[in-house]
């Protein structure tokens, strides 16, 4: 069993993860943001279920402050790809009141998303929504289960997970309760990239360096975009940078990078000495700003 | 082109202040595991609350109620790696009261290390995590005597634990127990090895996590593949998708559905790589069967000849962990690698005190109380000795009023009922009766290695070799050799009783004498004339004795000086003067194979 490399093993555990969410859930969404992570686990569902279609389609939720980039990828590949696709915007959130827009210097619609996934698995009567997070993400990410129960108000407790003991995933709750199901737990960001080389899947480019117009907040470069405000005395600067993550716009941070290419980024990779997370300034707020926010409902 | 290193899953417990967390930080410091960002955080943290130096314990805290009571609540999982391996670090807490999130990581983990202070020596705890990890069979465990700055780094003090929790931890089982000194503080012999202990025989423990054997790790060959989903893409195809648990199998060969009995061929198996033509253990594949059986998610692949038990009572021991106390006669939901069934405890044989191993009389298990008990299901179940299989042999239940997972279970005893037995476990003496040199010895060899590779237990009790020992003050009078029989007759019976296949080959010339074995065996007895013409058998005279005989060295040889009373209605005879030895032991095999399961409706 242990002849083969971490990365096999990595895809096989994933593989299985999936296979008991299709087993045991009746209604299940893939959470897609036309990020790395949930285009590798889109790709290990076809694999899971071929020569089937999987049993999952997938759901993006739509802060409005993408970049455009994302959402053209994203639309490319659920064209080739064969998923249906559900968007839910947080504009219509926002509109409708349920959520309120952020204030104050920096403002986000990052957090916001979680009202909007709560409120389409509600909608969708999704019993379980499967996302690309990692256990080496973040430290309350860290304490994740692969079935990972939510509460009826959508919420993680994460002092009260049930146990999770060999291969044995309990999908039984109560009504209105969901399940997040996260396959690539185990993996690295560097898993992440390998694997995107081996399997030569396709990713959005701005993972690669590109010349981008660009701001410095804090530890990380913002695109300028018409999503930021600038304050004074900020100027936009012409940098060739890449992104680690894709996210919202106005709290994914950019490194100075020339990786160009996979190979490259898989280089860079190895001689990095920060944590994937560290573009993130929605990270950044406080040490528990993640499990504050996974406690609400967010991904 | 992908990373060739294997991932080893590593899992560590200690109790309060033995320095955990900080043998965990100074791993993955050493390691480069932490990132100057992360690194920063808890140097910042480290600062607000007052501490001297960077704490590195905080780096694996990652809860705010952790960081708060500075202790391990839940596992968290940490990966890290060296130039030859890649590890995933479980990180699980050590109070008694959060043993449910210890299961959970400890119970996929190849290695455990189990902390304790040199100082202080091992506590309560200690004894706790080591009969888990022990319940958990954890392939290898590693005690690390940490503090050994505290004890001056002295080899007297650490011999002298080490001699002290060996003897205490006797009555536990470990494949493989091993103890390192470090001082995780000052780093001493945790990645590098130590100038302060040069008296230290092993290596350190970031060398043991390298070296230890998890590639060849024990791994049961019998084939096991809990069918997970079934995928149907259109009318034709109609794939199982699994992971086997273990062993491997083959297009072409044959397989039963468990707990049913119907059996189908190999048809075709798919894996993430494509149409392969075997699928072997942790591979994810899709198996598509040649005929139509009944057959879906919960059911278990297997050969024929090596099933799993079906049952729907069997022994565990359990570690609770639900809030509720267990009730007997209470209806849980009992979840199996991809099976699920409804259940009831129907006994509570003892409950055991994890820190002196006492078995004590209870009436229920409460949250984090571990116990032996019986579990009946509502319908037979598939089920393996935890011991030999730890994805077959493991179950846990789930409350239905919460929906919670009220136990972890690990399953002990399976007693096999009459129509489910599985048939490796029926015993039959297979008796070869026939003159010196007819080809007893040789059909009987090849017919126990034969069974042996099925994983059928097997013994051979051969007249030449029991008289060189057991039978060595018995001569060859009528008396002694009667008296040769009946021994040989009684041990094949036991050992029958037992479950194995007894080959016993004895020239047994007189009818009464074959007649007396099978009265003392009783209904597994099958007798098997291996006939020879006297010609052949004094043309090859292997051993040289029928010219003895002949010539009058020998007195009373059967065929030459003594009868030989050929079976007038053996179960099976072979004439090896005309068949080829490969033909007789086809032969043989397919008998054998017919009367054990002929037995099975016995």
């Amino acid at each position: 069993m242990k002849l083969r490399s971490a990365l096999e093993e990595l895809e096989a555990e994933a593989i299985y993860v999936l296979r008991e969410c299709a087993a045991q859930f009746d209604r299940v969404a893939l959470l897609f943001s036309g990020g790395k992570d949930s285009i590798v686990v889109a790709h290990l569902a076809k694999l899971a279920f071929a020569p089937a279609p999987p049993p999952v389609f997938l759901l993006h939720i739509d802060t409005g402050h993408n970049f455009e980039e994302t959402i053209k990828f994203r639309d490319r590949f659920t064209q080739s790809s064969g998923f249906a696709l559900e968007v839910r915007h947080v504009q219509d959130s926002i509109d409708s009141g349920k959520a309120i827009e952020e204030v104050g210097s920096n403002p986000s619609r990052n957090s916001l998303q979680s009202i909007t996934l709560l409120d389409a698995i509600k909608e969708l009567r999704l019993d379980a929504a499967i996302g690309g997070a990692r256990r080496d993400e973040e430290k309350s990410r860290a304490k994740e289960r692969f079935f990972s129960h939510r509460n009826s108000f959508g919420q993680w407790e994460p002092r009260l997970q049930r146990p999770e003991v060999w291969q044995i995933f309990n999908s039984f709750k109560h009504h209105g309760e969901h399940f997040r199901v996260f396959p690539l737990n185990n993996w690295t960001e560097l898993d992440v990239w390998e694997y995107i080389r081996w399997q030569q899947i396709e990713v959005p480019d701005l993972y690669f360096a590109h010349q981008r117009m660009v701001v410095p907040r804090g530890s990380v470069w913002l695109a300028a975009s018409k999503f930021i405000s600038l304050v004074k005395g900020e100027e936009p600067e012409l940098k060739t940078i890449r992104f680690r993550t894709v996210g919202d716009a106005t709290c994914t941070g950019a490194v100075l990078s020339e990786a160009a290419n996979v190979d490259d980024v898989i280089e860079e990779l190895k001689t990095v000495n920060l944590t994937e997370r560290s573009t993130r300034a929605d990270d950044q707020r406080s040490e528990s700003a993640m499990e504050d926010r996974k406690r609400e409902g967010y991904f | 082109m992908v990373d060739p290193r294997p991932l080893v899953r590593v899992a560590t417990a200690g109790s309060v202040d033995d320095g955990k967390s900080t043998f965990i930080g100074r791993l993955l410091y050493d390691c480069d595991a932490i990132m100057d960002d992360q690194y920063e955080s808890v140097a910042r943290t480290s600062r607000q609350s007052g501490e001297e130096g960077v704490n590195l314990a905080l780096i694996t805290d990652g809860l705010r109620a952790e960081r708060s009571q500075k202790i391990t609540i839940d596992v968290a999982y940490r990966p890290f790696s060296t130039a030859r391996r890649r590890f995933l670090l479980a990180d699980t807490p050590g109070h008694a009261q959060y043993t449910r999130n210890m299961f959970t990581g400890m119970s996929t983990a190849d290695i455990a290390i189990l902390i304790v202070d040199a100082e202080k020596g091992p506590s309560a705890q200690t004894y706790r995590h080591a009969f888990l990890t022990s319940l958990l069979r954890v392939p290898h465990v590693l005690i690390a005597i940490n503090k050994m700055d505290l004890v001056s780094y002295q080899q007297d003090d650490f011999d002298a634990l080490c001699g002290q929790m060996r003897s205490a931890l006797g009555g536990l089982e470990f494949a493989d127990l091993s103890f390192a000194p470090m001082s995780a503080l000052s780093g001493e012999n945790v990645a590098t090895d130590s100038s302060m202990m040069p008296w230290n025989r092993g290596a350190n423990v970031l060398t043991y996590l390298e070296n230890v054997e998890t590639e060849f790790r024990q791994e049961p060959f019998d084939f096991r593949f809990p069918v997970q989903f079934v995928i149907r893409p259109n009318r034709t195809l109609r794939g199982l998708a699994g992971q086997a648990a273990s062993g491997t199998i083959r297009v072409g060969e044959e397989v039963v559905a468990m707990p049913g009995n119907q059996a189908a061929t190999i048809a075709s198996i798919r894996t993430p790589r494509g149409m392969a033509k075997k699928c072997s253990a942790g591979e994810a594949a899709v198996i598509e069967l040649a005929d139509e059986i009944d057959v879906g998610r919960g059911s278990l692949l297997v050969r024929p000849k090596n099933r799993a038990t079906s049952t729907s009572s069997f022994e565990a021991t359990i570690c609770w962990m639900g809030d509720n106390p267990s009730k007997i006669a209470k209806k849980y939901r009992l979840l199996q690698a991809t099976g699920n069934a409804q259940c009831e405890i129907a006994e509570l044989v003892h409950r055991i005190n994890p820190e002196t191993l006492h078995r004590e009389d209870s009436t229920s298990l409460s949250i984090n109380e571990i116990g032996k008990v019986v579990v009946n299901t509502s319908v037979p179940i598939w089920v393996d000795i935890f011991a030999r299989n730890r994805v077959t042999g493991s179950f846990t239940l789930v409350d239905a009023d919460t929906n919670e997972v009220a136990a972890a279970g690990m399953v002990t005893k399976a007693p096999a009922t009459i129509d489910d037995r599985s048939p490796k476990n029926l015993g039959l003496v297979v008796w070869l009766t026939g003159l010196s040199g007819s080809g007893k010895s040789t059909l009987a060899e090849l017919l126990a290695a034969s069974l042996r590779g099925q994983g059928v237990p097997t013994a051979r009790l051969d007249g030449d070799l029991l008289r060189a020992g057991l039978n060595r003050d018995l001569g060859f009078k009528q008396e002694d050799r009667d008296e040769n029989i009946r021994r040989t007759a009684e041990i094949a019976r036991v050992l029958a009783d037992q479950g194995q296949v007894v080959i016993c080959s004895l020239i047994s010339p007189l009818a009464a004498q074959r007649q007396m074995a099978r009265d003392i065996v009783g209904g597994a007895f099958v007798e098997v004339f291996v006939s020879c013409s006297l010609e052949t058998v004094m043309e090859r005279d292997t051993k040289g004795l029928y010219a003895k005989a002949v010539k009058g060295e020998i007195l009373e040889f059967t065929g030459i000086s003594a009868p030989y009373e050929s079976p007038l209605n053996p179960d099976l005879a072979l004439d090896t003067d005309r068949l080829p030895p490969m033909e007789s032991f086809r032969e043989i095999l397919e008998f054998v194979e017919v009367e054990r399961q002929r037995l099975r409706f016995l």
